[in-house]
């Protein structure tokens, strides 16, 4: 006899639900701040109208926006990187995109300490060249190009590079100031020129994580079995990791090393929807693009007119609510 | 049709497969017996296309007349499937494992056309899992499970099939759903290739039986031929014996005293 039937959840009712909480919060991101400002000289504002404009469209717009896309970037790549590796403890950090960034920006703060406007290009070029020395390690050799040898490839390029921060900390100790404010992660002073080279190519990224998403699904069979079903198993998870490395150095980017969203956000998505990755990916995006702007709201007003980064926000909160999630974790994995 | 030309394989430390020569036709099932690590699991990665090093891997494999090689892995799998020994518990549905096997001929999505509902309906049908059609495979027991991958392999509907141990943990009613099923297919003209550990079965189940030891091909011929050679008794020290069993006579193996 069968002992348990599946669940299965209403689609359009979940985009519905999901689209509607995220316009929501993306629009309180716009009306709400550190300083109050009235609902009409708000939208005055947005108009283009009002003492109030510069504030509205120079920084709580681009600001709403750059969390939404940062959120939803870092939980696409850590949703597949979960799905490529088979591990729901991967996230972007592990195939050391944060380790990556970090020491890029730790010699930037170091030998060139006047080269801000270098911040964004050397952090992405940091993420990117760590993701590769870990697919390097990984792709070249049959004993590390496993679902396993990928993660310890990631942790062990990460220690390293954590190794190169904490070595340079110590002998330039005025960096550490300027390398712990990218490293907390936030979104504060994000602007339209920081956001606009990167939200075309993270969109096109989630939209082909989209197209993938089938194909990913079936990595849960096992390689055996979707290799037979026609997945070349090796090339998809190639593909998948430089997408996500790209999606998390392009958030990494503009607003710094924001950690837990990658992990804990695949696991909220798969609690609500099951393991379907047809679903999964633009919920997770949508999900992600939330949290991170409900994080950056209140860090804006709980300590308002002080701020505290969306990124201590989101641990602070995450963890606790990720433990919840395991506590009260239905029977079964995913494989 | 699967053809194996002086197939020889080796690890890094290791020869796995020497000079193997094998023909599996349409319609007829080949067996692969051999004591564990003798190369069998091995030989079916290399003709389904997991393992295909071009550093470690010599000779040919054939699948339909056309050098493997030459197909890419969408093609491939639209005309050889692969029932792997380790099959993972998954949170999906019955229903939906099965369909999985109708991937190679779908878009990215994974969107089933009208047909592939049926045929995914029918095969279910087919393997007697009706009654499991909505329950995620991770709720289902060992043999159950077994039997819902072989379900989705029928439904990948390939020429060329390859069973790597399918009835190793089911009981007797679900072995004989999946050698009925067998049947069926080796019917519908597919070649089949099938491990299996209990000797007798493979008498009973094969056109010919190929035996490996230690990645030597060291016999291949008929059921018959297989009884009446010294290979049970050198390989796996056994001797047939044969006996009447409802009506008929049947051959069967004991350990050698």
């Amino acid at each position: 006899m069968a002992t348990n039937k599946s669940s299965k959840v209403n689609v359009p009712i979940l985009f519905s639900f999901s689209i509607l909480i995220f316009i929501s919060v993306f629009a309180a991101s716009i009306f709400i701040g550190s300083v109050h400002i009235s609902f009409w000289d708000v939208i005055d504002g947005l108009m283009g109208k009002g003492d109030n404009a510069v504030i509205i469209r120079s920084l709580r717009v681009p600001r709403a926006i750059g969390s939404v896309i940062c959120g939803a970037a870092l939980a696409t790549a850590g949703l597949l990187l979960q799905s490529a590796t088979s591990n729901e403890l991967c996230a972007p950090n592990i195939i050391g995109i944060n380790s990556g960034a970090g020491f890029a920006v730790m010699v930037l703060t170091c030998f060139f300490p006047n080269a801000h406007y270098m911040l964004s290009p050397i952090s992405f070029i940091g993420a990117l060249c760590a993701t590769a020395i870990v697919m390097g390690i990984s792709v070249s050799n049959k004993n590390t190009f496993t679902r396993s040898g990928i993660v310890l490839s990631g942790v062990a390029v990460s220690a390293f590079f954590s190794a190169g921060v904490s070595f340079l900390s110590l002998r330039f100790p005025d960096a550490l100031p300027s390398y712990t404010a990218f490293s907390v992660g936030g979104l504060s002073g994000v602007y339209f020129e920081d956001i606009l080279p990167v939200i075309a190519p993270i969109l096109i990224l989630i939209l082909f994580s989209f197209l993938i998403s089938q194909k990913l699904n079936l990595l849960y069979l096992g390689d055996e079995s979707a290799m037979s079903l026609g997945v070349n198993t090796k090339r998809l998870r190639v593909i998948v990791i430089i997408i996500a490395a790209a999606l998390s150095a392009l958030s990494v980017s503009f607003a710094g090393l924001i950690g837990f969203v990658g992990l804990i956000v695949p696991h909220i998505s798969r609690r609500i929807a099951g393991h379907d990755n047809r679903i999964l990916i633009p919920l997770s995006a949508l999900i992600g693009g939330t949290l991170v702007t409900l994080a950056d709201i209140l860090g804006r007003v709980v300590f308002a007119p002080g701020e505290i980064p969306c990124g201590i926000f989101l641990s602070a909160l995450g963890a606790p609510f990720f433990l919840f999630l395991l506590i009260s974790r239905r029977g079964g994995s995913r494989t | 049709m699967i053809e194996c030309r002086s197939l020889s394989y080796s690890s890094e430390k290791k020869q796995i497969l020497s000079e193997i020569n094998l023909t599996a036709i349409n319609g007829e099932i080949t067996v692969l017996l051999g004591p564990n690590g003798s190369g069998k699991t091995s030989l079916l990665h290399c003709i389904s296309g997991i393992i295909n090093s071009k550093k470690n891997l010599f000779g040919d494999i054939l699948i339909d007349g056309i050098n493997s090689t030459k197909y890419n892995t969408r093609g491939r799998s639209k005309i050889l499937s692969l029932l792997p020994q380790t099959l993972p518990s998954l949170q999906i549905t019955v229903s939906e494992l099965v369909s999985y096997g109708r991937s190679p001929y779908i878009g990215h999505f994974g969107k089933l056309s009208d047909n592939d509902k049926k045929t995914v309906n029918n095969v279910i049908d087919r393997v007697s899992m009706t009654e499991f059609y909505d329950t995620p495979v991770s709720c289902l027991s060992g043999g159950e499970r077994q039997l819902a991958f072989f379900a989705m392999l029928v439904a990948q509907n390939t020429g060329n099939v390859l069973l790597d141990e399918p009835t190793s943990s089911l009981d007797e009613k679900h072995r004989s759903k999946i050698f009925d099923t067998v049947y069926e297919l080796k019917k519908e003209n597919k070649t089949i290739i099938i491990i299996l550990h209990d000797i007798t079965e493979a008498v009973r189940l094969a056109d010919k039986i190929c035996v490996l030891d230690n990645g030597r091909s060291v016999f291949y011929g008929t059921p018959e031929q297989f009884v009446s050679s010294d290979v049970p008794e050198k390989i796996f020290g056994v001797v047939p014996y044969k006996c009447l069993h409802d009506g008929k006579e049947k051959v069967f193996f004991s350990r050698k005293l």
